[in-house]
């Protein structure tokens, strides 16, 4: 039976397809998805008519290939593997390890969504690397390898570290240079939470043919699947993976955060609740995209976004047990 | 009815409890014990009672806006363990001197064992070492019938007149004592009989509940109703409502739910710590391996690193509203309806702590019926007068 909020379908290609969000994609081996659950998982996403999202390991059979090429999707590829496929910009995603951005140099003048990962002790080179590479860039999302391990030293260094974003983002914004930046521009953009909906607007079927609530629940534990290609998508406790069952979500304004369901269960063990880190983080960059959004409007730049107002906490725990008393 | 006055009034609850699970190991069966995983292997070595010791009176988290602290032990039977227990409160008292911590001389003992050691000498001499500090609760269901319907040894006997000889010892030492009953399925018909026995006996304030778990049959919510009704009748006609407490009768449940009503959560998971035998810290006693059948333990730290508090970060969050079926919110009986957070989490279709196991949905509903019975009929003598 058709979902009804389902809207697209992530299909993992391969154990070594590239890790384009929190997870880590080398604990597991090679295994490759069969052209037999390709192939369903195709007719899956054509009979439900979700849009698909494939993420492309660096060898794909041929038979792969030639399923693929008759398929709309999205491509998802490591920039390493970026000459082997046919690409489309305008849709298709890079993924980028901060330790091989300077292949981005080898791309042709063209602009990218570009899905940039990195430490987040290598947040302090975000502006030089913004201002220097923005010309690549349609899009561009960072995502923060490690906030699991991040202490409130690390959080605090964050902050000081992300701050002169606001001026190298004034420059480019004011002078014809403008793209998305996860980090910065979305809560400008935003007027409610730009949640991941893992699990309710999309899920992943991994090589095995399952069905997870993203890639990263297969890559943590193989057995948390919610259903297959073939019994169809059963996920207990459906309702706590929307923001209405999340007490801290619901009453937060750091709208870019994706709401990562995974670092969620992680960290807090309940996918409903954010840990202090994620919060923290969402935080800062809130912070810095309301000082530039300040910053703009003083020079009339974007006058008709809604300004983004100080608080008096970086993690809306402190504020909820201030309005639950 | 008079209330339950006692040492849950200390400080005015405003007390941090730290509950220590000294042994894994009872000398009961009890049917319908949680702790499904009794075993003689794991007891809590002192060294890691000592660890736990000093990581709690040095986490400053813990003792923030908490008045005071109490030390509970428990089991298993924490009796068996006198001498462990025993180290562990010197170790603390010496502990909490040297460090002229907040708490000093604000801590209770507390205990709840089932009294089968409680005549021993070695648990005498602690009784009267401690004293001033120290509360005990010994569970005595009801009568012999109740009682020995469910709390019996591996051999199946009943433990009822071995309790009873020390329930005697126990009230001339602590004449204000209370004592927590459980309801379930086998003993329904002995609730009534069971209370007023209590009460005979000197136990002025009897806590009662039923049990949470997926054991009603249909019809058990009528023969609970009736029970309660009959109890009700007693109640009033020997004026018992002057001199005991039942915690089966509440004014509030035959009251109207409040519609900007109480949001709050009923159980104190997560702001009390339970430490298990190997060092894990716990957010209740609910939550430790032993104490679960569906799911694994769910640790919020250890006395080595300290409690993890991402992991608290949920049960800071959870309210009835955070938990509860829209049918649960929006029920006119709602009023009192209790839930444990751990059987929660040990029934959810999930691996989760937000999802209310509803197991006594038509128990409470029966309870709330036999309330507005007693409260009206109550109500209505009074208005003669």
């Amino acid at each position: 039976m058709k979902d009804s909020k389902l809207e697209s379908v992530i299909i993992l290609t391969s154990d070594a397809a590239p890790s384009f969000c929190y997870y880590d994609n080398a604990t597991k081996g090679t295994n490759s998805m069969s052209v037999e659950i390709l192939r369903d998982s195709i007719e899956f996403c054509k009979a439900g008519g979700y849009t698909a999202t494939v993420l492309y390991s660096a060898k794909m059979p041929e038979s792969h290939l030639n399923l693929l090429n008759c398929f709309d999707h999205i491509k998802i590829i490591d920039i390493d593997d970026f000459k082997s496929y046919l690409f489309d910009p305008k849709i298709d995603v890079l993924v980028v390890e901060w330790q091989r951005m300077r292949k981005l140099e080898t791309l042709q003048r063209e602009k990218y969504n570009v899905i940039l990962k990195m430490d987040l002790g290598d947040a302090k080179h975000l502006p030089m690397f913004v201002y220097q590479y923005h010309r690549y860039f349609q899009r561009l999302n960072v995502i923060f390898k490690n906030i699991e391990s991040a202490t409130e030293s690390d959080l605090n260094q964050f902050r000081i570290d992300i701050e002169p974003l606001k001026n190298v983002m004034f420059e480019l914004l004011t002078s014809n240079n403008a793209f998305e930046f996860n980090m910065i521009t979305d809560r400008m953009l935003l007027s409610n939470v730009n949640s991941c909906d893992a699990g309710i607007k999309h899920v992943t079927i991994a090589p095995n043919g399952c069905f997870y609530i993203c890639p990263a629940f297969y890559y943590a534990n193989e057995n948390d699947t919610v259903g297959s290609i073939h019994t169809g998508i059963e996920i207990p406790n459906k309702h706590l993976l929307t923001i209405e069952y999340s007490a801290l979500c619901r009453i937060c304004d750091s709208y870019q955060c994706r709401r990562c369901v995974f670092l969620n269960k992680k960290m807090t063990h309940e996918t409903n609740t954010p840990s202090h880190q994620q919060c923290v983080l969402s935080h800062h960059e809130r912070n810095v995209s309301g000082i530039l959004l300040q910053k703009l409007q003083n020079k009339h730049f974007f006058n008709h976004i809604k300004s983004i107002p100080p608080l008096y906490y970086l993690d809306p725990l402190d504020y909820y047990q201030d309005i639950i008393k | 009815m008079v209330q339950e006055d006692s040492q849950r009034e200390w400080i005015k609850g405003n007390a941090r409890h730290i509950t220590f699970i000294v042994t894994e190991n009872c000398q009961l069966r009890c049917k319908y014990c949680y702790i499904t995983g009794k075993n003689s292997i794991k007891k809590m070595p002192f060294e890691v009672a000592v660890k736990s010791v000093d990581r709690i009176l040095d986490m400053p988290q813990l003792v923030f806006g908490n008045e005071g602290v109490v030390w509970e032990f428990i089991g298993g039977e924490p009796l068996m363990e006198i001498d462990l227990i025993d180290r562990i409160c010197d170790y603390i008292k010496i502990k909490m001197f040297e460090m002229n911590h907040p708490w000093f001389n604000s801590y209770r003992i507390s205990i709840s064992t089932n009294g089968l050691l409680y005549d021993s000498p070695k648990v005498q001499r602690f009784i009267e070492k401690n004293s001033k500090h120290l509360s005990i609760g010994i569970s005595i269901d009801g009568n012999k019938e109740k009682h020995d319907s469910q709390r019996i040894f591996p051999n199946g006997a009943g433990s009822y007149d071995e309790v009873l000889r020390n329930v005697k010892l126990w009230l001339k030492q602590f004449p204000e004592a209370t004592t927590k009953a459980t309801i379930s399925h086998d003993d329904l018909p002995y609730v009534k009989d069971s209370v007023l026995h209590l009460w005979n006996i000197g136990i002025k304030y009897v806590n009662m509940n039923t049990i949470f778990e997926d054991c009603w049959k249909d019809g058990d919510d009528l023969i609970f109703e009736k029970q309660l009704t009959e109890l009700a009748d007693e109640i009033i006609a020997n004026k018992y409502y002057n001199k005991f407490y039942c915690s089966l009768f509440d004014r509030s449940l035959s009251e109207p739910v409040r519609k900007d009503g109480n949001d709050s959560n009923w159980c104190g998971a997560g702001k009390m710590i339970a430490i298990g035998c190997d060092g894990g810290f716990f957010p209740c006693i609910r939550f430790i391996d032993y104490s679960l059948n569906n799911k694994p333990g769910l640790r919020i730290g250890d006395c080595y690193t300290g409690i993890d508090k991402n992991r608290l970060r949920p049960f800071e969050t959870l309210r009835k509203s955070t938990q509860s079926s829209a049918e649960c919110m929006n029920c006119e009986d709602s009023n009192g309806c209790a839930w444990c957070q751990g059987a929660n989490y040990d029934f959810a279709d999930s691996d989760t702590i937000f999802q209310r196991a509803t197991y006594i949905c038509k128990m409470h509903k029966a309870r709330v019926r036999a309330n507005k019975y007693f409260w009206n009929k109550l109500d209505e003598i009074e208005n003669e007068r």
